[in-house]
């Protein structure tokens, strides 16, 4: 096991233990009365018209996908982010290395942009 | 073997069962949730904890919101998967690439035996500024290439969506 | 005592430690609010209404678990704890102080100093968005439904420019371990400046700040839970102890940014050209490294509130044109700038 991670995970151990003992605690002093009243979905004092779940719009797909491809881009320029420094002292290599990579990128983000993909209306 | 390893191994496993057998999409979804964790845990075991952080934020966090999107925008809940599971040639298919899957695989390790004896790893093995020394040193055209092929991605899935828009 | 003692203490003191912040701050929250608007706040329950966090504390938890009768049964339940999860567990690599010296031993204030530092903080932050997703939809509310998916696309936009920003900071110091970026952030810039990450990374933290408030759920970017169009959004149908862990990890996670931006942009638990570990003794400087922390901290998670009462909300379009149109662009931007500057000055 690497050092530092024990403690991690015993962090971790403490939330879940704290977070059930909360849930257990609710439930036991709580009081259980049951009422067909209570059980309705939220709405304004009327009764449901139609099922909440309908099908939603593609753009939430489109900012996954977009998302997706940015988020692995900063993660895959992190282990390079962390030796910039020492790379940078072997010439320029290494900064056009991270332009090149980025500008890809940001060319792929201003066709995004032109096409309409996360203006919402 | 240790405890760690089969512990959270069993983990991975029974997560990977109960999401092929679900019969709802999103708890399936969440049983892979459940495997990416426990792989992950598992790579903070082979001293790999870049590759573990990894494996969280873009399995569990991007991959993942994407599938979870994907389901809330096509499936609704009274609706089921039936005919699509009955249907026979989906079957076949699937018979088809798990095996070739399992082949790859078995392939695969054949190496790993190797592996086992080697007990010393290299001096700061697994550390986020040795993979950022390869890649500009020995993979530099490969992380190059990577981002061409994020942009391809980018492109291809605003080009199928657009029709909607 | 074993070394596993001590860190079984420093966690156990650090866990009680975030939440008690995140109890005090729904405190804060309610009589800062008060006073902003001119009015008295909460002031029933124990002198100046202190005891009101414990009152509201009781009173969920001895509340009914109600259950929506559409509702899916088990993944209602899971989303509350898969939401609380990850906010209670994002403390443990925030360094809250130097170091002090308790019984000839030296403890680092900090539950552990991984070399990965903030990416667990960041993972962390990727997970916490199936509690919003998941307890919204299996809640099978329309309100419910909408605010997870808000929620959710709009924490994966805003996780974009944070990780930028994030990236041009390590590009500058060179490390992941956030008690090392601290420790780099102490002397003078350009000889009358502090060494803070702010006069060094001045867009960055820009960008950073906007994106936490976006990642918190707050105004102006409160979408995901506005009280005028959704009701409460993703916990609308949650009552009990399952509305409270969605409530207290949204402060806990308050307190996870506003500790991350302390020590990332404005020198950690350092004072500008003071060295305090020279003047005082070992317990003293402990403590003092941990108030000089809590007090930077505490000045940020009052800003979370003073912006609340400041600016107006933002409309969902908007808030993807910001994310998506300036504050990524802009990231990138800064990056390249970043990169340029350090290739010229080594």
């Amino acid at each position: 096991m690497m050092s530092g991670f024990e403690t991690i995970v015993m962090y971790l151990g403490m939330s879940l233990l704290v977070v059930l003992a909360m849930l257990g605690a609710s439930a036991l002093l709580g009081p259980f009365r049951p009422r067909p009243q209570k059980a309705t979905t939220f709405e304004c004092g009327v009764p449901l018209l139609e099922p909440g779940h309908k099908r939603y719009s593609v753009r939430y797909y489109l900012v996954a996908v977009l998302f997706l491809v940015f988020d692995l881009e900063t993660v895959l320029l992190y282990p390079l982010a962390v030796k910039y420094k020492a790379l940078a002292q072997l010439g320029w290599g290494v900064f056009f290395e991270v332009f090149i990579f980025v500008f890809v990128l940001l060319v792929g983000l201003v066709y995004a942009i032109k096409k309409g993909a996360i203006d919402w209306r | 073997m240790d405890l760690y390893f089969i512990v959270f191994a069993i983990m991975a496993v029974g997560a990977g069962l109960f999401t092929i057998t679900a019969k709802d999409a999103l708890p399936s979804a969440l049983g892979l949730l459940t495997v990416f964790i426990a792989l992950s845990a598992l790579y903070l075991h082979l001293h790999a904890p870049l590759i573990a952080i990894f494996q969280v934020s873009i399995y569990a966090g991007a991959i993942l919101v994407l599938v979870v999107f994907v389901i809330m925008l096509l499936i609704t809940p009274d609706e089921d998967l039936e005919n699509v599971q009955k249907n026979m040639s989906y079957r076949i298919l699937g018979a088809f690439l798990g095996s070739y899957l399992i082949a790859v695989l078995a392939i695969g390790t054949k190496g790993v035996k190797d592996l086992l004896h080697q007990q010393t790893l290299p001096d700061g093995f697994g550390h986020p500024a040795l993979i950022g020394d390869m890649f500009f040193k020995q993979y530099l055209l490969h992380f190059e290439v990577a981002s061409v092929l994020l942009l391809v991605a980018l492109v291809a899935a605003i080009y199928l969506a657009k029709k909607n828009i | 005592m074993a070394d596993w003692q001590i860190d079984l203490i420093k966690v156990v003191f650090i866990w009680v430690w975030a939440l008690l912040i995140a109890v005090v701050m729904t405190w804060v929250e309610r009589r800062a609010s008060a006073m902003m608007q001119d009015r008295l706040g909460p002031n029933r329950a124990g002198p100046f209404g202190l005891l009101q966090p414990l009152a509201d504390g009781i009173k969920l938890f001895t509340k009914e678990d109600i259950m929506p009768e559409k509702a899916r049964k088990i993944l209602f339940l899971l989303g509350p704890p898969l939401f609380a999860l990850p906010a209670f567990s994002a403390y443990a690599v925030v360094p809250f102080g130097d170091k002090i010296v308790l019984g000839g031993k030296e403890i680092i204030l900090q539950v552990s100093d991984v070399n990965i530092g903030f990416l667990y903080v960041l993972a962390l932050g990727a997970i916490g968005v199936y509690g919003m997703v998941i307890g919204g939809w299996a809640s099978n509310s329309k309100y419910s439904i909408l605010g997870g998916l808000r929620a959710t696309a709009q924490l994966i936009s805003y996780e974009v420019p944070m990780g930028l920003a994030l990236l041009t900071i390590v590009l500058l110091y060179g490390t992941f371990s956030l008690r090392e970026m601290v420790l780099l952030q102490q002397g003078t810039f350009l000889g009358f400046l502090p060494n803070w990450g702010i006069f060094k990374q001045p867009l960055g933290f820009i960008i950073f700040l906007v994106a936490a408030y976006a990642e918190a759920n707050r105004v102006p970017f409160d979408l995901p839970e506005c009280e005028s169009e959704l009701v409460t959004g993703y916990h609308t149908e949650y009552g009990s102890m399952n509305l409270g862990l969605y409530l207290f990890g949204e402060y806990v996670n308050l307190g996870t940014l506003a500790a991350i931006t302390v020590s990332l942009f404005f020198g950690g638990w350092t004072l500008p050209y003071v060295d305090m570990s020279k003047f005082l003794g070992p317990v003293a400087y402990g403590v003092a490294s941990f108030m000089v922390f809590f007090i930077k901290q505490a000045f940020f998670l009052f800003l979370f509130v003073w912006v609340r009462w400041t600016v107006p909300r933002f409309r969902y379009d908007q808030l993807m044109g910001l994310g998506w149109k300036a504050l990524i662009p802009l990231g990138l931007v800064n990056l390249f700038v970043t990169a340029l500057l350090v290739q010229l000055t080594i």
